[in-house]
C-alpha cells in the first residue's frame, strides 16, 4: 500500500510543502464527524478475516460450559413445538396448510427463534465488546453482522431437523421448495437490519436491553408462528398482513408445504425490509462516530 | 524523509455530564423531544465542557519516533485515539498516508474460553494482521511469548504473566507503516520490557512511523527521536526528545 514518495521534503520549509500537499497523497483523513451516509464498502471488505474470525469466535464460545452444548439449538423449537401441539389438538386445530400441526410448528419456531436470537445477539454486539470500540479501530458494522451471522449454524441444524421431522410425518415437500431460501434470506434481512439498528442505539440507550425481550414476546404472539392465518377472522386479517414477519414466514412455509402464495402480505413483507436495511444503516453510521466517546 | 502523518488544529471536547445513565434514558429523551420538538437541546444535558486537546498541530516524517509525554489528563490518549480512528476530533483535521496499526490495549478482543492459537488468530485479525501474516509468524509469535507448551490450552487457565506474553507478542509482530503503542510497556517483567523495546526497535529501525506513549524516560530515551510535550490539552513542546524531556522534567521537579 505503501509506495516511496521519493520528493524529499527538508525540515525547515515542512510546513510550506506540506500545504502543497494535496488530499490525494494521504490515505486516510480524519474529520470531525458527519450526518451523512458514508458506508465504506471497500474498507468493511478488507476486514473479510475479520468478519470470519469473530464469527468463530462467536459459535465457539455459544455453548461452551454447558452440558448439552449444541443439542440445545434443536431443544428450543422442539419443547415450544411439543407445548404448542399438546395445547392446539386438545383445541381441535389440526393440519393447518393440510400438514400434521407438529410439522406445521416446528418450522415456525425453527425459523422464529433464529430471528429472535439473530435480533438480540445483534443488539447487544456493540454493548458486549466495549474494548473492541474503545480500543481499537475496526469498522464497526463487522460486530453485530458477525454477531447475526454466528447463528446461521443454528438455522442449518435446525432445518436439517426440520427435514427429519417432516420425513418421520411423511410430509414431502412442494415443487415450490427452490423459493424457500428466499424466504429465508427475507427473514435474514429483516432480523439483520433489526440487529443492527438496535446494536447502535443500545450503545446510548441500554433501555433496549429490558424491553427488547418483552417485544420479541409479544411480537411471536402476533405473528402466525404457532397458528396459522386460517385460524384468525377474515375482516381482521389485513391487520395480522401489516406485520413484516407474518409475509416471511407465510411464504416460507407456502414454498416449503407447496401452499399458495399471499403477494399481498409478502410484498408488506419485502418493503419494509428495504425500508428496514436504509434505516438501520443510516442511524448506525449516524451514531458510529460517538460509539467511543458513549459506550 | 517524506510526511506520513499531518495534524491540522485538531481540538476535542468532551462534556463531563453527558453520560449520567440516569438521566438520558429512551424515555427522559423522549420526554424532552415531545416538550420541545423543534430544538435540539434535548440532545445535550447542562454542559460542561472539556477540552481535552485544543489546537494541536503537528507533522511526522516517514521513519520517524515520535514520544508523547504530559502529566495525566494532558490528552495523550485523546492524541493517539483521534490518530487511531477511535474517536473523531471535535475539529480539525488529521491526514495519514499508509496502514496504521494502534496498540493502546495489547489482546483487545481476547476470549478466556479459546486457546491462545485461537486467541492469536482472532486479536491478529483485530489489530488488523491479515490472516496468512499470522500463520507466517505464528511460530515466531509462541518463541517470543515463550509459552509454546500452553497455546492449545484456554487462555483462562493462562496466568497472568501468560497472558500478557502472549497478547504482547502478537502486538508486536504487527508492523504497519505507523505503530501507535500507547503504555502498554507498563506491565511484564524488567527482562519482558527490555524484549518488548528491543523489538520496538528493531521496527523503528525498519523504517516504521512510531509514535509512543509512556511514562518510562528509559523507554522513551530508547526508542524515540522526537518528542511531543503535552499539557492540559495543549501543545507545549515539540522537538528533539532529550530537549522535550529535559522539559518535562524540570516542570515536574517544580511542581512536585
Amino acid at each position: 500500500m505503501f509506495t516511496n514518495y521519493s520528493k524529499d521534503i527538508h525540515s525547515e520549509n515542512l510546513s510550506i510543502e506540506s500545504d502543497k500537499l494535496s488530499d490525494e497523497y494521504f490515505t486516510v483523513i480524519i474529520e470531525p464527524a458527519g450526518t451523512w451516509l458514508k458506508a465504506n464498502w471497500a474498507e468493511l471488505w478488507e476486514h473479510r478475516e475479520l468478519f470470519y474470525f469473530l464469527t468463530l469466535r462467536d459459535i465457539k464460545i455459544r455453548y461452551k460450559q454447558t452440558l448439552l452444548g449444541i443439542t440445545w439449538v434443536l431443544l428450543q423449537p422442539t419443547i415450544s413445538t411439543i407445548v404448542f401441539s399438546i395445547l392446539f389438538t386438545n383445541l381441535g386445530q389440526t393440519n393447518p396448510l393440510n400438514v400434521p400441526y407438529p410439522v406445521f410448528a416446528f418450522s415456525g419456531f425453527t425459523v422464529w427463534i433464529f430471528i429472535a436470537v439473530a435480533i438480540s445477539s445483534g443488539s447487544s454486539s456493540l454493548i458486549g465488546n466495549p474494548n473492541l470500540i474503545t480500543k481499537v479501530y475496526l469498522p464497526r458494522l463487522i460486530l453485530p453482522l458477525s454477531a447475526i451471522a454466528a447463528n446461521l449454524l443454528d438455522l442449518l441444524l435446525g432445518l436439517i431437523s426440520l427435514i427429519i421431522v417432516m420425513a418421520i410425518y411423511g410430509v414431502t415437500a412442494g415443487r415450490t421448495l427452490i423459493f424457500a431460501p428466499l424466504f429465508l434470506i427475507l427473514c435474514f434481512t429483516i432480523a439483520t437490519s433489526l440487529g443492527i439498528l438496535l446494536s447502535a442505539i443500545n450503545v446510548r440507550y441500554r433501555d433496549v436491553k429490558y424491553i427488547l425481550p418483552v417485544v420479541l414476546q409479544l411480537w411471536l404472539f402476533v405473528t402466525p408462528v404457532f397458528y396459522s392465518l386460517d385460524m384468525i377472522p377474515e375482516e381482521t386479517r389485513w391487520i395480522w398482513k401489516l406485520n413484516p414477519m407474518t409475509g416471511a414466514l407465510g411464504g416460507f412455509r407456502a414454498a416449503l408445504f407447496g401452499a399458495s402464495f399471499d403477494s399481498f402480505e409478502i410484498a408488506v413483507s419485502v418493503v419494509v425490509a428495504v425500508i428496514l436495511v436504509i434505516l438501520a444503516l443510516q442511524i448506525f453510521y449516524r451514531m458510529e462516530d460517538s460509539f467511543a466517546d458513549v459506550i | 524523509m517524506s510526511l506520513i502523518i499531518k495534524v491540522e488544529n485538531v481540538s476535542k471536547q468532551f462534556y463531563i455530564n453527558r453520560l449520567r445513565p440516569r438521566e438520558l434514558t429512551l424515555g427522559s429523551t423522549l420526554m424532552n423531544v415531545l416538550k420541545k420538538p423543534f430544538t435540539r437541546q434535548h440532545l445535550k444535558l447542562e454542559n460542561e465542557v472539556l477540552w481535552a486537546l485544543k489546537n494541536i498541530s503537528f507533522e511526522v516524517k516517514q521513519g520517524d519516533t515520535l514520544g508523547i509525554i504530559g502529566g495525566n489528563g494532558a490528552g495523550k490518549s485523546t492524541l493517539l485515539k483521534i490518530l487511531s480512528r477511535i474517536i473523531k476530533p471535535t475539529s480539525g483535521r488529521v491526514k495519514l498516508r499508509g496502514r496504521l496499526g494502534c496498540l493502546i490495549e495489547v489482546g483487545t478482543g481476547f476470549h478466556p474460553e479459546l486457546s491462545g492459537r485461537e486467541n492469536a488468530f482472532l486479536n491478529g485479525a483485530i489489530i488488523g494482521m491479515k490472516n496468512r501474516e499470522v500463520q507466517k509468524k505464528f511460530d515466531e509469535i509462541v518463541a517470543f511469548a515463550e509459552i509454546e507448551k500452553f497455546i492449545d490450552t484456554p487462555v483462562k487457565f493462562y496466568s497472568s504473566g501468560m497472558y500478557m506474553r502472549l497478547a504482547f507478542a502478537i502486538a508486536a509482530h504487527l508492523d504497519p507503516e505507523i505503530l501507535i503503542i500507547d503504555e502498554v510497556l507498563a506491565v511484564g517483567d524488567a527482562a519482558f520490557q527490555d524484549k518488548c523495546i528491543n523489538k520496538i526497535n528493531e521496527v523503528a529501525n525498519d523504517g516504521r512511523t512510531i509514535l509512543f506513549v509512556s511514562h518510562s524516560d528509559g523507554a522513551l530515551h530508547r526508542i524515540c527521536r522526537t518528542g511531543l510535550y503535552l499539557e492540559n490539552g495543549r501543545l507545549k513542546n515539540f522537538g528533539e526528545m532529550k530537549d522535550v524531556l529535559g522539559q518535562y522534567q524540570v516542570d515536574y521537579g517544580k511542581k512536585n
